[in-house]
């Protein structure tokens, strides 16, 4: 399996007035040709900012304090605004949470797909209108013909969010990333989106970068996992290493706030306290003071990556040999497949 | 929980006219009871009308068809209402979705959570006020300090809290909350939704819960009624309704809701359901003591054709 996207050391700040803001800290992971890795993390944590921040989707005052990013190949850290325009889309290609602020509520969805390919693709009319329908029925919109001269407003939720999909899919790209795509969705509709992802994987070999809060969502998708907090991963690992094996607090902290795991305890475990702000981080572990965990290092030093097997590590003192062996506290029983 | 009934909806049907031709059927003969201090789980998808059941239950709306009762009154009735309303006033509190938009941007927080006291008449004096007010905020988890502050100075969470507090304040006996985690985060859910639980503990009080994460209603109510476009579909026992679904829809909703168990879910077959194979008419049937599902009038078979 070729490495289609890779992220060494990659850290991004914004110059505010009020001083640095520290967005994006050190985070360094590979994705592979049809993997699925999902970020997951409390909002504020930088997971939407790391994944504009990759198609360079962010205000000026956004700069790469370290590290490089390559896609297939290629270093695209330093690239200028024209060499990005011919990467997305093409490369790479962005599915936003809200569908009707992604369309344009004006314009029928053909033509929408259609702009797409004719600037990106210079495909004529008639190729790009085949391709569309191509496209529409990929994302299994039925009748797509009619639905081509159609605005979004007669779509539902669901269905506007295949016409995104099929947008971004318009120019064949290697790395989808995929910003909370479900989260706007009810339940079913949501199953079905996820199904669609999975089976469009299967069919075109694309790589997702999947940004989700919800753990259901994630452990039905993922291949992999990436926990973020405070602008960095703090646990990255295989989908069943990171749910049956967490090694990180704060893992532990988001699997507890699962209602699903508590129903024999009676309550919900939440993490105490707020995400820190980004402005000013404290000295150690910016976990730390949530973390009921903690050791007295964490306050006065980061924790290194700790590897736990090749695939899976964990930033945390407690896998340091002479910490004390903690026991974690939530555990999923593997249940069975209906 | 004792078997006083505190709120009775029965049949309750409201229609919207859109124009002459067009009138949508929000909630189509909708029924069910809450009693004294029971959690009552209202969940369904998006348009299915639990919000319209929560805001004909306030008399926001007037009905089309059927009666809402509280306690021993006929609320739904303008008369009733009217000569009840301190006591209405006093006993049934909302609580919304969206704290920014429910509580107002220029009142602080003291204000927010004094306005409905001060209406009830139930602490006379300042210091009385003051006091319970402090004591408000200790039970929702803020300090006293946020007394000052404007909605627009606090987090999403800390918001819902003050509109918490807001609604204990008159020691209502029936709280409906409308979707009140959907737009906070994961480990703030958590956070609420203990508070809640808490609460519910100290001050008795009935709930209605409405909500589409169905986990969370799992994990909350006693009771709990599915809605699709309008419709009551089942209606049981918390456990029993998620362990034992009847009605296809209702398993299939069951169905889709992920798990986070990643090889649980990646094997898991999702059962499906075509709303537009609802048939038309339909009554809700005790299928066992307690456990309520709509079957079409005529066919016996759940799905069948009408």
């Amino acid at each position: 399996m070729r490495t289609v996207l890779e992220l060494n050391n990659y850290s991004l700040s914004f110059d505010t007035p009020e001083g640095e803001v520290e967005a994006v800290r050190d985070v360094s992971f590979t994705l592979k040709e049809g993997e699925i890795l999902a970020i997951v993390g409390e909002s504020g944590c930088g997971k939407t900012v790391l994944c504009r921040s990759l198609l360079k989707l962010l205000p000026e005052n956004a700069f790469v304090k370290s590290g490089n990013v390559r896609l297939c190949g290629q270093d695209i850290t330093a690239c200028s605004e024209r060499q990005m325009r011919r990467l997305r889309g093409r490369k790479m290609a962005m599915v936003f949470q809200d569908p009707m602020t992604t369309l344009n509520p004006t314009v029928p969805i053909g033509k929408q797909i259609m702009e797409a390919l004719r600037n990106q693709e210079k495909l004529g009319y008639r190729a790009a209108k085949a391709r569309a329908l191509e496209l529409l029925k990929l994302v299994e919109i039925d009748h797509p013909e009619e639905r081509l001269a159609m605005q979004p407003h007669f779509f539902s939720g669901g269905m506007r969010q295949r016409c995104v999909l099929a947008i971004a899919l318009a120019s064949h790209p290697k790395v989808l990333l995929a910003d909370e795509p479900t989260t706007a969705l009810d339940v079913t509709v949501q199953a079905k989106i996820l199904d669609l992802l999975l089976s469009i994987r299967k069919k075109t070999g694309i790589a997702l970068v999947f940004i989700s809060h919800d753990l259901g969502v994630v452990a039905r998708i993922a291949d992999r996992v990436a926990v973020m907090y405070a602008g960095k991963i703090v646990e990255i690992g295989t989908a069943e290493e990171i749910f049956y094996d967490p090694r990180h607090p704060y893992t532990w902290g988001l699997l507890g706030a699962l209602p699903a795991l508590a129903a024999e305890r009676g309550e919900l475990r939440s993490i105490p306290g707020m995400p820190p702000s980004l402005r000013g981080l404290p000295t150690g572990d910016a976990f730390a003071v949530r973390n009921e965990y903690a050791l007295a290092i964490d306050y006065e030093e980061a924790p290194p990556m700790f590897s736990i097997s090749p695939t899976h590590s964990a930033a945390t003192w407690l896998l340091d040999p002479r910490a004390p062996q903690i026991e974690p506290p939530v555990r999923i029983k593997r249940r069975q497949p209906l | 929980m004792s078997t006083e009934i505190i709120l009775k909806v029965s049949h309750l049907k409201q229609d919207f006219p859109i124009s002459r031709k067009l009138t949508v059927h929000a909630v189509d003969d909708v029924s069910f009871q809450i009693h004294r201090g029971e959690i009552f789980g209202l969940v369904g998808e998006s348009g299915s009308g639990k919000s319209t059941v929560a805001r004909s239950i306030m008399g926001l709306y007037r009905l089309t068809d059927g009666e809402v009762w509280f306690k021993k009154n006929k609320i739904s009735d303008k008369r009733v209402y009217r000569k009840n309303r301190a006591d209405i006033q006093k006993n049934v509190q909302i609580i919304f979705q969206d704290s920014a938009a429910a509580l107002n941007p220029r009142m602080t927080v003291r204000d927010i959570i004094a306005e409905p006291i001060q209406a009830s008449h139930l602490c006379p004096r300042t210091e009385e006020l003051d006091a319970r007010i402090d004591e408000l905020l200790g039970q929702v988890g803020l300090e006293t300090s946020y007394r000052t502050k404007y909605p627009s100075e606090i987090s999403g969470g800390q918001r819902q809290r003050v509109a918490i507090a807001r609604s204990i304040g008159t020691r209502p006996e029936l709280i409906i909350a409308d979707e009140p985690i959907a737009s906070l985060d994961v480990s703030i859910q958590a956070q609420i939704i203990n508070l809640f639980r808490r609460l519910q503990r100290e001050y008795g009080f009935a709930f209605l819960f409405i909500a589409h994460d169905l986990s969370i209603v799992r994990f909350l109510s006693n009771r709990v009624g599915v809605m699709l476009r309008g419709r009551m579909l089942e209606l049981g026992e918390t456990e029993t309704l998620y362990q034992t679904p009847l009605h296809p829809y209702t398993k299939a909703l069951l169905s889709a809701v992920p798990v986070a168990d990643p090889v649980y879910e990646r094997a898991k077959k999702r059962l499906e359901f075509d709303p537009d194979t609802l048939p038309q008419g339909g009554t809700l049937l005790e299928k066992a003591p307690g456990h309520w599902v709509m079957c079409p009038d005529k066919a016996p078979v759940l799905t069948g054709p009408d």
